[in-house]
């Protein structure tokens, strides 16, 4: 499940389509983009405009179906297992979804990028070692990993964000790695350094700028495979444990339910499929304004 | 060209190292394996005597170097739960998996492919638009429950297709299926971004200007030299895949490798979660030699390099 | 033209690539297909069959498949009937010593008879060190044989459990155990009414009718055991008609398969137990106010019929209406809020505390959710909890060595007499019975019930220990779970209320 990058066989050209830039001639991203802004908002504001407290429970009202189902507009979501309101429940869990992701793709942003940096700059043994380190990391399988780890040191929030965050980092480093490599032979860079630039100062002022455009986009992408893995984590009892409200665990806890109670199961796998295809389609839209040379 | 492959096999055998090496800390990690292994009317003198007896009192650096010997004989411990050879276990299981990745792939190559190249040479029309839409999808949706809507659907609905399990005949099809989608999705994004780069590089565009055919120009130089970043893909995919099929195993109830993991993870059984991420992983690493040398195959030019 | 017949063997040369690395990894499976018997029954259990060795039987889903194939030398029927199985009899010729006869004319599947010799060498195999069967016969020290058909049995004290290690004791053939033991978990011969066919590792087991049961042979020919964790998938195949019989049916779905034209669900009211056990040691439980506190705030009525589907009985005390030796004079505790913030309050918390909650995921029925529906009743009167939830095995392992503080969720199976709970969880020198702290009154109770011949005498201290145990609020009685089965309306079979599935009187029609 991990995102596997390579360099090999990319021309070199950078193009830049215009067409890609007008953000409005791409119905798709700008309805992607909106979606987005509806779930950060929702995460955010959760306790402000979430009709209940996520955690209160009514036993008798339990398993509520929703309006479109015969319900009322009380839970207009319906109720789940324990008799709380599904909406609410969404609410809450978009802001643990969204959190987990937007951590670990940023724990693991930094570090790829530093990696990256480092290993294109000096090249060398310290490139060659944080190669192979990478390959190590993408040696070793994702989920399996990151399962065995987190049955180690248990399931947690914050497990989870170090976890995903250091299992993540290896698609930014290979591209930054790739930029920063091409970078120091540019003309600005071979000037800098002819004038005695320090090493440290060309890394912070001058190649890392110029990397930001790739990670960002690495970033996009990895942040819906993120919402996913942790869905899946959750669905195996590895995630956030209950009764925390996210997406991934109210998937899992409606297992029971498929049967019976088919939108349990049903509206946070919404939740989660449509977030991670409009990050999904704004991170590729992204790569094409931005780089299209990079692959995920 | 032998020097590539000789420098390709050396990096192999310190990867298989260096995994062996995370495979061991994980294990170490999980707390204190003998206490999982005796029975809990056990004394702390039992207990040393049994943490002698397996050399767990013996400095790490020791146990490692144990631990790597016996693993290049074969031996990757005995599970505490079975109470089998480690390795054993695994490679009983190994054909399930083996042969569900092998037709969630097949599936994913045989729509990715087409999908690829046509959505590249046909830019905008129907059948690119569907192909973007469905590798979103593919990419975004949760695996397991792609397989719960995929069981409901044709198991339960329309009673085509066995619900879990592995032996009666289809009972391959859903699990494949669930599994091969995100494959499907990656491969066929690849293949049509590597195949559009190729199209406007300069030979395509002389080839073109020469009043060579599309067909011509495609099949001689556009898919040749688009295709090695779909095998990269394809290849480490399906390494990766052997590690991803945890959920739809345990979806489907499959009996694989990815089953006896979670459960090997679930019981604390340490030897066993050893031994299937040793396992997946030098899969994984041997599959990467052999793309190297693939790759040669391919695109002569790396013999130079 | 040609080019693109080159194109195309290279896409085949790739898709013969990835067929090959699969193919070196994958050796050839033979699944051959069952010759269709007239009666064949498939059973879906929800977790997997490691061995068939039944002294290393884990859980009740291995001892329900390793018992189709091995008899024991007594037996408890679906019903909860105590029966007399390859014992006929059993006399008690000392205190501690017993004279068990044995069944005459019964063979193994592998023609061997069974005799005295094959009762010794099951038992001293059962009880070897590392087997995990081996603490079901604390009580005994040995097993000797008298003549073929007579073994005798010596107790390390007066054994009042005698029955139920009599129900432990799997029979194995000797001269296997002698020759071979570790060839038991994959090809195991017994007396059984079944006989293991084929067992395709993960995927499933194969049992065919023993022709020469000596009960006579079963009606069913065939069975065929699968595991599929998943209940819906459980459910599907069930609909399908993929499966015959399937176990642990989440009470949502028990109208959907009533109303199938040919399904049906079989509940069966259990003897698991499902309670609260506090860490009565430190505080805040070790103060019996804030006990009982906390079994006045939760609402038992309402988990069983909004969480449990109506499915399940309130608990008063440690045993079950049918358990030997049970008090039904204890009365649960009543819901009943101003109780227990009184009690809290006169404890000094008059704003609750915070504890720690400990419970497996998925292990009982709606494990899961009857936790969080506790801690939201719990937070009611102002206890705060904590919830800490982890795989059953590492779970019960952890909870085992006395660490967990607060309180954990545990399922009690108490079917041979009422004072088994106490033997493993209340008496302070039991397995688990640090848990309680040290309690002089319960301990000489257990201790002189445990030895006490006088049937009458006996009943009368169990008896006192239930209501003191209800009284001291040592547990958070919860309820006895039902358990529910899910079958095809023309498997004729009976469910039972100890977890274990009977085959060998089931039928098709």
């Amino acid at each position: 499940m991990a995102a596997i990058t390579t360099t090999i066989g990319l021309p070199v050209a950078r193009r830049r389509s215009r067409r890609a830039v007008d953000i409005l001639k791409h119905p798709t991203v700008v309805a992607s983009a909106l979606v987005l802004a509806t779930m950060v908002f929702v995460a955010i504001a959760a306790p402000l405009i979430a009709p209940y407290d996520p955690y209160e429970q009514h036993l008798e009202g339990r398993l509520g179906p929703p309006l479109w189902a015969g319900g009322s507009l009380t839970h207009p979501f319906g109720t789940d297992q324990l008799g709380r309101d599904v909406l609410t429940r969404l609410m809450y869990g978009a802001r643990v979804s969204i959190a987990i992701g937007v951590m670990a793709v940023l724990v693991s942003g930094v570090l790829g990028v530093a990696a990256g940096v480092t290993a294109g700059f000096y090249g060398g043994i310290v490139d060659e070692l944080l190669m192979r380190l990478a390959d190590l990391r993408l040696a070793l399988p994702f989920v399996l990993l990151v399962i065995s780890v987190i049955a180690v040191f248990g399931p947690s929030f914050t497990n989870l964000i170090v976890i995903l965050g250091l299992t993540g980092w290896v698609p930014y480093a290979k591209i930054v790695r790739a930029e920063a490599l091409s970078m120091r032979e540019r003309e600005f860079i071979v000037a800098a350094r002819a004038v005695g630039a320090r090493n440290s100062r060309l890394m912070f002022r001058h190649i890392l700028p110029n990397t930001v455009a790739a990670a960002i986009v690495i970033g996009s992408l990895e942040l819906a495979n993120i919402i996913v893995v942790e869905a899946s984590l959750s669905f195996l009892g590895l995630g956030v444990q209950a009764p925390t409200p996210s997406w991934g665990n109210m998937l899992g806890e409606a297992r029971d339910y498929l049967m019976s109670n088919f939108w349990l199961a049903t509206l946070p796998g919404i939740a989660i499929s449509v977030t991670a295809i409009s990050v999904n389609l704004i991170g590729d839209w992204l790569r094409d304004v931005l780089d299209p040379r990079i692959q995920t | 060209m032998t020097i590539f492959i000789i420098r390709r096999f050396l990096l192999t055998l310190l990867m298989l190292f260096l995994v062996g090496l995370t495979v061991f800390m994980l294990g170490h990690l999980s707390g204190d394996p003998v206490r999982l292994m005796v029975p809990d009317q056990a004394t702390e003198a039992d207990i040393e005597r049994l943490r002698h007896a397996l050399g767990l009192d013996l400095p790490l650096p020791i146990q490692f170097l144990d631990f790597i010997g016996n693993a290049v004989r074969g031996d990757l411990g005995t599970s505490l739960r079975y109470r089998q050879p480690a390795l054993q276990l695994v490679m009983e299981r190994m054909p399930a998996t083996a042969e569900l990745s092998a037709a969630a792939m097949l599936i994913a190559l045989v729509v990715a492919i087409p999908a690829g190249i046509i959505s590249a040479t046909r830019r905008g029309s129907w059948i690119d638009g569907l192909t973007s839409v469905v590798s979103v999808a593919g990419q975004s949706l949760p695996a397991f429950w792609i397989g719960i809507m995929l069981i409901i659907v044709f198991a339960v609905q329309l009673r085509l297709l066995p619900a879990a399990g592995r032996g009666d005949p289809g009972s391959l099809v859903l699990p494949a299926l669930t599994l091969g989608l995100w494959p499907m999705a990656r491969i066929a994004r690849v293949f049509r971004s590597s195949i559009l780069e190729v199209l406007h590089e300069d030979y395509v565009r002389t080839a073109y200007a020469k009043g060579l055919r599309e067909r011509v120009v495609l099949s001689r130089h556009v898919l040749r030299n688009a295709s090695i970043p779909v095998v990269t893909v394809t290849a480490l995919t399906f390494g990766s895949l052997l590690g991803g099929t945890i959920i739809t195993e345990s979806v489907f109830a499959w009996p694989g490798v990815g089953r006896l993991a979670l459960e090997a993870i679930n019981n604390r059984d340490f030897p066993l979660m050893q031994a299937t991420v040793f396992v997946v992983a030098a899969i994984f690493v041997v599959i990467n030699f052999a793309l190297d040398l693939v790759y040669v195959w391919l695109d002569p030019r790396i013999r130079l390099t | 033209m040609e080019g693109l017949t080159r194109m195309r063997n290279k896409i085949w040369a790739i898709i013969a690539l990835t067929v090959l690395v699969a193919g070196a990894c994958a050796a050839p499976t033979t699944s051959a297909p069952a010759t269709p018997g007239p009666k064949l029954v498939t059973i879906l259990q929800s977790a997997e069959i490691k061995s068939m060795d039944p002294s290393n039987a884990f859980g009740s889903h291995e001892i329900n498949v390793q018992s189709q194939v091995f008899d024991t030398l007594a037996a408890i029927d679906p019903q909860l009937n105590q029966l007399p199985w390859l014992a006929t009899s059993w006399t008690m010729q000392t205190p501690t010593s017993w004279q068990v006869k044995l069944r005459t004319g019964v063979k193994f599947s592998n023609g061997d008879p069974f005799t005295a010799d094959d009762v010794v060498a099951s038992f001293n195999y059962l009880t070897r060190k590392d087997a995990l069967a081996a603490p079901n016969f604390q009580g005994w020290s040995s097993v000797e044989k008298v003549d073929d058909n007579t073994v005798k049995v010596t107790t390390k004290a007066p054994d009042i459990r005698f029955f139920g290690e009599l129900t432990s004791l799997y029979v194995m053939p000797s001269k296997l155990l002698s020759s071979g033991a570790a060839s038991l978990a994959d090809k195991p011969v017994g007396t059984g009414p079944f006989t293991l066919t084929e067992w395709v590792k993960g995927e499933r087991i194969v049992m065919e009718a023993n022709p020469n049961y000596w009960k006579g042979k079963p009606k069913i020919d065939k069975v065929t055991w699968k595991a599929v964790p998943e209940a819906s998938a459980r459910i599907a195949a069930l609909q399908a008609g993929q499966a015959d019989l399937i176990v642990n049916v989440p009470p949502e779905s028990v109208d959907l398969i009533n109303s199938g034209a040919s399904t049906r669900v079989d509940p069966a009211h259990s003897l698991r137990n499902i309670t609260l056990i506090f860490d009565s040691r430190v505080k805040p439980f070790s103060d019996v106010r804030v006990r009982q506190a906390m079994n006045y705030a939760i609402d038992k009525e309402s988990i069983i019929k909004n969480v449990l589907g109506g499915r399940g009985a309130v608990q008063a005390t440690t045993s079950y209406e049918k358990t030997p030796n049970h008090n039904a004079e204890v009365k649960p505790y009543a819901y009943d809020v101003a109780k227990a913030k009184d009690l809290l309050t006169q404890a000094g918390y008059p704003n609750g505390f915070t504890v720690e909650f400990h419970h497996p995921t998925g292990r009982w029925i709606k494990d899961v959710e009857v936790t969080q529906a506790i801690a939201g009743m719990l937070a009611k009167v102002g206890v705060q909890t904590t919830l800490s939830t982890g795989e059953y095995t590492s779970f019960f392992n952890t909870w085992a060595t006395g660490a967990y503080k607060g309180m954990t969720m545990i399922g009690t199976l108490n079917q041979y007499d009422a004072d088994q709970v106490y033997q493993l969880f209340l008496y302070s020198k039991g397995r688990w019975g640090a848990y309680v702290g040290k309690d002089d009154k319960l301990d000489g109770m257990y201790e002189s019930q445990n030895t006490e011949l006088d049937a009458k005498k006996r009943e009368q201290t169990l008896h006192d220990m239930e209501s003191y145990v209800h009284d001291q609020a040592y547990w958070l009685f919860l309820y006895f779970q039902d358990d529910v089965y899910a079958s095809n309306k023309k498997l004729k079979w009976r469910a039972p209320s100890n977890e274990k599935i009977w085959m060998l009187d089931a039928d098709l029609s």
